[in-house]
């Protein structure tokens, strides 16, 4: 998922299957999200704690967390390969991306395991 | 691969096909929902860290036209990327890959994304 030669060399079987499935991931979580939501009788502070006060849905939008922040780091290398000639401005693109697609995990889980 | 190619991915010199078109805000609606996701974050640490602080989130994403209309931009562009994913999946699977069903398939995720847009829209405003 990187930039190096060696990566470079391979076929990108992998990153393929692994979009797909993480893509998938997401709509999959958007949909169980968008359900729970739509399904409260009332959206208020007990049972939106609630929601995510559950284990399983800590874990299960722990795991999409990931997913996310793997295939944007992906997704992003790819437009920046197409959109990005300078190598100095890709390099801090791409810097950027993956600073800011760990943020997002780093933040996720405190809120997922520590709010 | 030969270097040689000719290449032009300057988008703005580019007369789009509706299959560019479906293809390209694929990638527009990831990149705004990357961004949007530390609008999504912030939100989200808000609502759980105390129930002031939700009474905060609440009343900005009912009230608020600002939130509303940022919780309604990552909601279509949510509805996109899924469709636009789901199409991937279908043409992975071989369907839909020649040039006239290609286009309807290209076309169907476009409708299907407006139709989910004012959907979120229905669900943010009404």
């Amino acid at each position: 998922m990187g930039m190096t030669a060696a990566e470079k060399a391979r076929s990108g079987t992998k990153e393929w299957i692994f979009q797909r499935i993480s893509n998938l991931a997401i709509v999959l979580y958007a949909l169980v999200f968008v359900a729970l939501v739509a399904g409260m009788d009332t959206v208020d502070y007990a049972s939106w704690s609630a929601l995510y006060g559950a284990t399983w849905f800590k874990l299960y939008s722990s795991l999409t967390l990931i997913l996310v922040c793997l295939n944007s780091i992906l997704a992003g290398w790819q437009i920046g390969t197409d959109y990005i000639k300078p190598e100095g401005t890709n390099k801090l693109y791409s810097l950027v991306v993956k600073a800011g697609s760990a943020a997002y995990l780093v933040f996720g889980l405190v809120i997922f395991w520590a709010v | 691969m030969s270097k040689q190619r000719p290449v032009n991915l300057d988008l703005r010199t580019i007369k789009m096909p509706v299959t560019a078109r479906a293809s390209i805000l694929h990638r527009i609606s990831a990149v705004v929902l990357w961004v949007g996701m530390a609008f999504a974050l912030i939100a989200l640490y808000l609502s759980l860290s105390s129930e002031d602080s939700f009474a905060g989130i609440y009343s900005a994403l009912t009230g608020n036209f600002f939130a509303q209309f940022i919780a309604w931009g990552l909601l279509t562009a949510l509805g996109y990327y899924s469709m636009a994913t789901l199409k991937h999946v279908v043409q992975d699977m071989g369907h839909f890959e020649e040039l006239e069903s290609g286009k309807q398939i290209a076309t169907g995720v476009l409708a299907a994304g407006v139709i989910l847009s004012v959907l979120a829209g229905i669900w943010v405003w009404a």
